[in-house]
């Protein structure tokens, strides 16, 4: 690509629009890189981007972002990058880096106590946004992203993807529609989700001390909305996993892939269970720790079983499809009637065509929901009762202060 | 009440860390005895297992801020309201004491969990504290309503990143009664206390705070993104509050303000016009 085409963006572009319609009078040659067409892009289509979180999963994250878009980074944020920022190619305050209006997407691999303010400030400042997995730290996050996405007509996708393979098996497309009909008025179906969950691997070590503060780190930037604490190296590069300031541990943290899936296919994007049982020890005050399982039952009967298979005794629960003999003849042709779901829009579908991506705010905070959920119910001790519609927890204010958490000033939702 | 209670080998009954030093935990049927026994012994037992806690948590007490954070969940059970007043009046105490800042900050969290409306004015007094206001805030917050009182007590007072903490969470409160004394830091030198104003002002839902959004929505930059964003969560709430007018005099100014770098506010603002 010439460095020409590099400083091209899509913005530029339309801002020219008028000259160009004017030019266009007296020129008749259009060249075909300006009119786009097979092997060429048009710079209308090319993207200004930037990585905002440049550590393990940043390169990923920027070429997930980037399929199917024609994406010139323009900008690389991160915390570490001290001794190195210039404020025009590298960066470590993400506000300066939305400033500017020569970039249009905005991918986000940050630890997850940044990913909610962070892709909420992308939508104020008019980007679209992928942004690594877990969506959120917290439900209050998840429910301001949705907002924020809503408000400014932004694109978003939550950086997993497993459901758009699963929405395209037949027999997982009946399965939706049943679960979305609502004919089940109560089903005792069941789904029993065991390991892949990384709870062992990503508890946190109780024994590590306080050190000085890397000279390449800005601390407070990185700490955030959370806490201040004293700098600890394990709360930096990929075991910031362990602290519940920064992450949830494996459960918080891989969640988002086993789960997401799960919620498309049983059509629990637009609704969160109503009751949490949780078997677990105590929890530590900083870091996230062991559990066994987590019960988590929705409105219309279907309970969704979590276990860990790493501590504790198994829930004892078997999953139980949901089946057509669930429903009766009349309910069985009103099911076969409806037409199947859409096929879900990539990013780059999204983006170009202006559309929901398919693991938008609404689906990806649901998801996300259910590992807040059961990281409240095992820190909590308790059972909790759990209204979908409002997002708080019936008759329990305690737990709802874990639901929404404080925030460290200047940052809150 | 017993003052007999073991507490340090209570503390001690929890599982060691396995080899790699991290925590398996007890079932959760040992800990609930763990706790009934603590709680059992009174003010000195509960006294005395704060007393573990250490100024620097480099693990050495581990178990001890572990069985405490469990206690104060433990004790947010619906039937367990005497234990809880039992457990938060200990650690009131202690803060009162000349306990190291860093314990008092591992306390407070924990009254954030556990705090009531009974704490307030014990946390309050820390908002004056350069080191643990951000603690005290927090747990404010998390209480609820009642803490708004402490939150405007300290308003006229503070500066910098403290005044922004206080203002952002009076907001957050939605405290009507501070609007006027929130207005007055418009103004502020600090940008930080200047968009806790607007954000404050925005979740307030307050008439008096459109002309000082609009006025902030002219600036550049990271404050014009949030002053608009804050324009438009104000919008929003006056027009649900049948506030029509108020609301088109936000969406208007953002029409006509914003040009075709920000074509995304002018269009949804058009659109809220209709």
């Amino acid at each position: 690509m010439s460095s020409n085409k590099r400083k091209m963006n899509r913005r530029g572009f339309l801002k020219g629009a008028a000259a160009t319609t004017a030019a266009a009078a007296t020129f008749t040659i259009v060249p075909r890189h300006v009119l786009g067409g097979p092997g060429q892009v048009a710079p209308s289509d090319t993207f200004g981007g930037a990585l905002i979180g440049c550590g393990g999963r940043g390169g990923g994250t920027f070429r997930e972002m980037s399929k199917g878009l024609n994406v010139v980074k323009l900008a690389d944020c991160d915390v570490k990058f001290k001794h190195r920022a210039d404020n025009k190619r590298i960066y470590t305050d993400f506000r300066r880096v939305l400033e500017r209006k020569d970039i249009d997407v905005v991918a986000i691999a940050t630890p997850p106590h940044w990913h909610a303010l962070i892709a909420i400030a992308a939508a104020e400042a008019g980007k679209d946004v992928l942004a690594e997995k877990p969506m959120t730290r917290t439900i209050a996050e998840g429910r301001a992203i949705v907002k924020a996405f809503d408000r400014y007509k932004r694109v978003y996708q939550v950086g997993t993807f497993g459901r758009f393979g699963i929405s395209k098996g037949a027999g997982n497309i009946f399965t939706h529609k049943v679960m979305a009909s609502g004919l089940l008025k109560k089903t005792d179906a069941c789904y029993v989700r065991r390991g892949g969950f990384k709870v062992k691997q990503w508890s946190g070590k109780a024994t590590m001390a306080p050190a000085p503060i890397p000279a390449n780190l800005d601390w407070d930037m990185y700490v955030g909305p959370s806490p201040m604490k004293p700098f600890v190296p394990t709360r930096v590069g990929g075991t910031h996993r362990w602290y519940w300031d920064y992450d949830g541990g494996g459960l918080g943290d891989m969640g988002q892939h086993a789960l997401d899936p799960i919620n498309w296919l049983f059509a629990k994007d637009y609704t969160s269970p109503v009751e949490i049982e949780a078997y677990a020890p105590p929890a530590h005050p900083e870091l996230a720790g062991m559990w066994g399982w987590s019960k988590l039952k929705y409105a219309d009967g279907f309970t969704l079983v979590l276990e860990s298979g790493e501590w504790g005794e198994p829930s004892g629960m078997k999953s139980r499809p949901p089946k057509i003999d669930d429903l009766c003849e009349a309910d069985r042709k009103k099911v076969n009637d409806v037409p199947n779901p859409a096929p879900l829009l990539t990013f780059g579908e999204a983006v170009k065509t202006r559309g929901q991506a398919g693991g938008h705010p609404e689906a990806a905070h649901r998801t996300a929901c259910l590992m807040h959920l059961t990281n409240i119910a095992i820190r909590t001790g308790r059972k909790l009762r759990y209204d979908p519609v409002k997002e708080r927890f019936i008759g329990d204010d305690e737990a709802n202060r874990l639901a929404y958490q404080p925030m460290r000033a200047p940052w809150h939702l | 009440m017993a003052d007999n209670t073991n507490v340090e080998q209570l503390v001690a009954s929890i599982p060691d860390l396995d080899k790699h030093g991290k925590i398996d935990g007890p079932k959760p049927s040992d800990a609930r005895k763990t706790f009934e026994d603590l709680l059992a012994g009174g003010r000195g037992a509960i006294d005395r297992l704060l007393g573990m806690i250490r100024e620097i948590d480099n693990g050495e007490d581990w178990k001890a801020r572990y069985v405490l954070h469990g206690l104060a969940h433990y004790v947010c059970q619906s039937s367990k309201t005497e234990q809880r007043a039992l457990l938060v009046g200990v650690i009131v105490a202690k803060l009162k004491s000349d306990a190291p800042k860093a314990v008092k900050a591992t306390l407070i969290r924990e009254l954030q969990i556990a705090g009531s409306a009974k704490t307030v004015a014990a946390l309050g007094t820390f908002l004056a504290d350069d080191e643990l206001y951000t603690w005290a805030a927090n747990a404010l917050l998390a209480i609820g309503k009642d803490a708004a009182a402490e939150f405007r007590k300290a308003l006229p007072t503070s500066t910098g990143r403290v005044k922004a903490t206080v203002i952002q969470n009076l907001g957050l409160l939605g405290d009507s009664q501070s609007t006027a004394a929130i207005s007055q830091a418009a103004n502020d030198g600090d940008p930080d206390v200047r968009l806790a104003v607007c954000g404050a002002l925005a979740n307030i839902g307050d008439e008096g705070g459109v002309d000082i959004l609009i006025k902030a929505s002219n600036a550049q930059g990271w404050e014009r993104m949030q002053a608009a964003k804050a324009c438009l969560v104000l919008a929003e709430k006056l027009a649900a509050a049948g506030k029509k007018s108020a609301a088109g005099k936000i969406y208007r100014h953002l029409a006509e303000t914003r040009k075709d770098d920000e074509k995304y506010i002018r269009d949804l603002a058009a659109a809220a016009i209709g």
